[in-house]
C-alpha cells in the first residue's frame, strides 16, 4: 500500500483501481468507519486489533489478552491508525471534517497525524496500566475537537 | 411446564438470571393472561413488569430478548428497541453526514463521547463490501473489546435468511453499562427518526 500511496501522490495511479481486497485489515477497518462516518477518537475506540497467533507471538510484549478494552490501553494503536488514516487520505478515499466543513487536505493530514486528536491519557479511567503512567496528565484539557472522517466519493466506489 | 418458573419467581433466593433463563426457555406461564411486557437486567438492577395482554394469552411474538453483549440477540432489532436499551446518561451525537443515530458514553475530562462504548443505529452504508451494510439498517456496537454489526429490522440480510451478524475482530469484554438482557415488547417501525 505504501507503494500505491507513493504512486498516487505522483499522479501515476488513481483510486478507481483500488478494490476492497487490496486494503490491509487495518485500512479496511478505518474505511468502514469512514463510510459509516465517525469522530476520529471513535475510530480508535472501535478498533480491536486482529490478534492472530503470529501477531500475538510478535507483539506479546505489547498487547495483553484483552487490554484493548480499556481507553488508557488504546494509546498503542494510535500510531498505526494515524498512519493508515493518513494513507487513505493521501489516496483520496477519506476526508476529514470539522463540523460540517471538510478540511483542506494538508490540514487534514496534520489533524490525523496529531495523536491528541485520537487519544489522551485519562487519569480517571478505571484501568491505569503501569505502562501508561509515563504519559503526562493534561491539567487543563480541552475538549476533543469534533473531527470526523468520511468516505469520499472515490471511497464509496471501492470495488469488490 | 411453568411450575419451575413459578417456584423460582416466588422465591427470594432464586437468582434473576435463573428466572430469565426459565422464561426464555419456555418455562414461564403463557396461559394465564399474562405476558412479559418489559424486563431490564443489568448493572445490578433487576425488575419484571408483567401486564395483561389484550386477547389473553399467547406470548409468542409479543416479546423479544435483546442484549448488547449477545450479538445474535440484536439481529432484527428496531430503532425503538435499540433506543430503549441505551444506558441512562449516554449522549446522542448528531451526524453532519450520513443517516443514523449514534449514542456514546458521556465525555469525561480526558475522554471523548463514546470512549467507553458507542451504539449506532444506521440506515445502511452501501459502499462497503459487507452484506450487512449493503442490506440496509444495522446496529453497530463498539465497546471495550467487543465490536459487531447486527442486521436491524428491515435489513435484507434477514429477509434472505442469512446470518445477520458481522463480528469485528474480537469478541472481548463489553462495558457493564451495555451488558444484560432486556425483554421488551417486539417493536414496531424500525428506522431512525421514524
Amino acid at each position: 500500500m505504501d507503494r500505491l500511496v507513493s504512486e498516487n501522490l505522483q499522479g501515476a495511479w488513481t483510486p478507481d483501481h483500488l478494490k476492497w481486497r487490496d486494503l490491509t485489515p487495518i485500512q479496511h477497518a478505518v474505511m468502514i468507519d469512514a463510510l459509516e462516518s465517525k469522530p476520529v477518537p471513535l475510530v480508535l475506540v472501535g478498533y480491536v486489533p486482529l490478534v492472530t497467533a503470529a501477531f500475538e507471538a510478535s507483539h506479546a510484549w505489547l498487547v495483553g489478552a484483552d487490554d484493548s478494552a480499556f481507553w488508557n490501553s488504546k494509546w498503542k494503536y494510535v500510531p498505526e491508525l494515524s498512519a493508515v488514516a493518513g494513507s487513505l487520505l493521501a489516496l483520496g478515499l477519506i476526508d476529514v471534517y470539522l463540523g460540517n466543513d471538510p478540511l483542506p487536505r494538508a490540514q487534514a493530514r496534520l489533524v490525523l497525524a496529531d495523536s491528541r486528536n485520537w487519544w489522551r491519557f485519562d487519569p480517571e479511567d478505571e484501568v491505569d496500566p503501569a505502562d501508561t503512567r509515563q504519559y503526562p496528565v493534561d491539567e487543563n484539557p480541552s475538549a476533543f475537537p469534533e473531527y470526523w472522517i468520511y468516505a469520499t466519493e472515490a471511497g464509496r466506489r471501492l470495488g469488490e | 411446564m411453568s411450575l419451575w418458573f413459578n417456584i423460582c419467581n416466588e422465591s427470594r433466593s432464586c437468582p434473576d438470571s435463573l428466572k430469565l433463563l426459565l422464561m426464555t426457555q419456555g418455562f414461564a406461564p403463557s396461559d394465564n393472561g399474562l405476558s412479559i411486557q418489559g424486563m431490564v437486567i443489568g448493572g445490578g438492577a433487576y425488575f419484571f413488569i408483567n401486564t395483561p395482554t389484550a386477547g389473553g394469552g399467547s406470548d409468542e411474538g409479543d416479546s423479544v430478548v435483546r442484549d448488547f453483549a449477545d450479538p445474535e440477540s440484536m439481529v432484527g432489532a428496531t430503532f425503538e428497541e435499540v433506543q430503549s436499551m441505551i444506558p441512562e446518561g449516554w449522549v446522542e451525537q448528531p451526524m453532519s453526514k450520513g443517516q443514523g443515530v449514534p449514542w456514546g458514553s458521556p465525555a469525561t475530562r480526558n475522554q471523548p463521547v463514546g470512549a467507553k462504548g458507542y451504539v449506532e443505529f444506521s440506515e445502511g452504508a452501501p459502499g462497503t463490501d459487507e452484506r450487512i451494510h449493503q442490506g440496509g439498517r444495522y446496529t453497530r456496537v463498539s465497546s471495550g473489546g467487543t465490536e459487531y454489526w447486527a442486521s436491524a429490522h428491515g435489513n435484507t440480510e434477514i429477509r434472505d435468511g442469512v446470518s445477520g451478524v458481522t463480528m469485528g475482530k474480537s469478541n472481548g469484554p463489553i462495558y457493564p453499562d451495555l451488558s444484560g438482557p432486556r425483554i421488551m415488547p417486539r417493536g414496531a417501525g424500525g428506522s431512525a427518526g421514524e
